[in-house]
């Protein structure tokens, strides 16, 4: 009897309900369409947010030597000191240790870092010229610094080095063409005994960076620190991590703490620049659903209300029938509970449209599918429903039978 | 004629700021009697009407209805009472306009917890209405709406059956069918109280109360 009653009172005021249905039905969307966008936002940051290179440096602690990445000036670095090379592993293999933690040692999700080792050594290019050598592991490389673009490719062996754009355009390089690599230790510690050593190397590709290191010769780290006489060194690492809720300081601090001889620099405009962007997207959901989500209430309780001022003889009929109110209360929840339902599968489901449209004009890029937004969007409809008929049942308890049952 | 079915004390029922609807009324009605209640226009007789129905709170006084002193009662037992013990027949019906003439009864009998489609098909027959049963009460007469509340009112077996003009909305001759009809029921034993202001009618009942001014003055 109750699902009848329900059904058919339901029935009888569909259009009354279909402006609050409507009004959930954005609500609801807007949530899920923006916990989706949320979502994957974050992980499209992870990704974009690499294009502005690595957000960390570590450097030897007595620097000299001034460096950049990109325009960021990032410190310099002695001539003599060295970080070791295994220190990079070292950094690499902290992920759980350091980068799962924020500084009150809650656990933290970040993702996994990305570490590159570099050392930058002057040589003599087919013996006239001189440029930087920058030995460099090119898998972190070019996930660090995707924005860089390649014509040809990257060496894969001993072989080939990569050539900046800069110098390939000044001295006129090609791919394939092959160079003449020559180095002498110009600040040697015993002078009647220099080290010297020479190589020659296949232009693989001439890469773009859009900053200094158009200037640079890249090539494998380790035949670099072979033909340098610097095995086991670097001069630099870059590491690049995207942490949503822990804070870099704390990485810093750990990595410092964890390998005393290096100086970890935090990139602050990269570092801004993801912050930024997270903060304002949060705020973004956080402000856009509690309007949606404000208006959907107003909508249900306004009409829920007018339900319940139209009902009064109904109310006052089943009270006289004996009804202590839960049965019109339970009636009242029913209905509110189908537009609830209603509201918040649809929603769902325009939501996913919406984000979809979001993910096309903003990202270019498809928003997957977050199926947990489902369940998510039904609780919020349930609730906004459960809030906004509270006021409704409060004017349904107090109706009198005998004013709305008299004759006049 | 049994036992008293409903005693009154002492009755009286103050509006603010200061109208007395009921000035001391004590009545006694007995289980099977069909009392009418009759008076001119404000003399209190709806307002005893619902208080026997437990709708509306005297301002001092006892009712005990099938004896129990219904004002003692908390909220939700004195509505469990009324689903267990009363019946109401109102002058406008005060039919659900979504729901059929079946369902219209069925829903006294959800209030009560119990279903039996079989009984309400039952008595919507006896009362002549067997061949309208899936019709809404926009769909329905004047005098067939009344006959379904009637069902409505009876399909729980009340000991009570209380009526505030239930012939006022009808032509007479559809009017006198509902009084046949009630005193069928009457004639089965069943307690009815109902209020009227037509002398005519009034000689349908066992026993005439009339109020003046908030009294019993007959």
């Amino acid at each position: 009897m109750y699902l009848k009653v329900l059904i058919k009172s339901f029935r009888m005021r569909k259009t009354r309900y279909i402006m609050p249905t409507l009004a959930l039905i954005i609500g609801i969307a807007m949530l899920s369409s923006l916990i989706m966008v949320s979502e994957s936002i974050e992980e499209n940051l992870e990704r974009e947010l690499d294009v502005l290179g690595p957000n960390l440096i570590a450097i030897p602690k007595t620097d000299e030597i001034q460096l950049t990445v990109g325009d960021v000036d990032v410190g310099q670095v002695a001539k003599t000191e060295y970080i070791p090379e295994n220190s990079a592993i070292d950094v690499s293999l902290l992920e759980k240790e350091v980068f799962g933690y924020n500084s009150e040692g809650e656990l933290r999700v970040c993702s996994d870092p990305n570490v590159n080792a570099l050392i930058y050594e002057v040589v003599t290019v087919d013996n006239d010229r001189q440029a930087v050598l920058a030995g460099v592991w090119f898998e972190p490389m070019e996930i660090i610094n995707v924005w860089w673009s390649i014509e040809g490719d990257y060496p894969t062996d001993d072989t080939g080095v990569a050539v900046g754009i800069r110098i390939a355009e000044k001295w006129g390089l090609t791919v394939g063409q092959t160079l003449d690599l020559s180095y002498v230790d110009r600040f040697p510690t015993d002078p009647s005994n220099v080290f010297n050593a020479s190589k020659s190397v296949t232009i693989t590709g001439i890469v773009s960076t859009g900053g200094e290191d158009d200037s640079r010769i890249f090539g494998q780290l380790d035949w670099v620190q072979t033909l340098t006489d610097k095995e086991d060194k670097v001069n630099i690492l870059h590491i690049s991590t995207l942490c949503k809720t822990c804070d870099l300081h704390s990485i810093q601090m750990k990595i410092e703490e964890l390998i005393p001889t290096i100086e970890v620099v935090i990139v602050k405009k990269v570092v801004n620049a993801q912050m930024t962007t997270l903060n304002l997207v949060n705020n973004l959901v956080g402000f856009i659903s509690v309007v949606s989500i404000g208006g959907s209430i107003l909508a249900v309780t306004t009409t829920m209300t007018l339900s319940v001022v139209e009902r009064k003889k109904e109310i006052g009929l089943l009270r006289a029938l004996g009804d202590d109110g839960t049965r019109f209360i339970a009636l009242l929840a029913g209905e509110g509970a189908m537009i609830a339902l209603v509201g918040g599968i649809l929603g769902f489901f325009v939501g996913i449209i919406i984000a979809q449209l979001i993910g096309d004009y903003a990202f270019s890029s498809e928003i997957e599918v977050i199926w947990w937004a489902l369940p998510v969007g039904l609780g919020a409809a349930v609730g906004t429903v459960l809030v906004a008929t509270i006021l409704p049942i409060r004017k349904a308890m107090m109706t009198d039978p005998v004013n709305v049952l008299r004759g006049d | 004629m049994g036992k008293a079915v409903i005693e009154i004390k002492g009755l009286k029922k103050t509006f603010p700021p200061n109208t007395h609807a009921l000035n001391g009324v004590s009545l006694k009605i007995k289980k099977g009697e069909w009392t009418m209640i009759m008076g001119p226009s404000g003399s209190g007789k709806t307002t005893l009407l619902n208080i026997i129905s437990c709708l509306d709170h005297p301002t001092s006084g006892t009712v005990k209805v099938v004896g129990e002193d219904v004002f003692k009662l908390g909220q939700r037992k004195m509505a469990q009472f009324r689903r267990e013990h009363l019946g109401m027949i109102f002058q406008q019906y005060h039919l659900i306009p979504y729901l059929n003439a079946q369902e219209n009864v069925e829903i006294a009998q959800y209030i009560h917890s119990v279903v039996d489609k079989d009984g309400v098909v039952g008595v919507l027959e006896k009362l002549g209405m067997g061949d309208r049963l899936d019709h809404i009460p926009a769909k329905l007469s004047g005098g067939e709406q009344q006959r379904v509340a009637i069902a409505r009112a009876i399909i729980n077996e009340p000991a009570i059956l209380l009526a505030d003009e239930p012939t006022g909305n009808l032509d007479r001759k559809t009017g006198i069918k509902i009084m046949e009809i009630l005193k069928k029921l009457r004639d089965n034993g069943q307690t009815i109280v109902m209020v009227t202001h037509d002398a005519n009618l009034a000689e349908w009942g066992d026993r005439l109360v009339e109020l003046e001014d908030g009294k019993v003055v007959k």
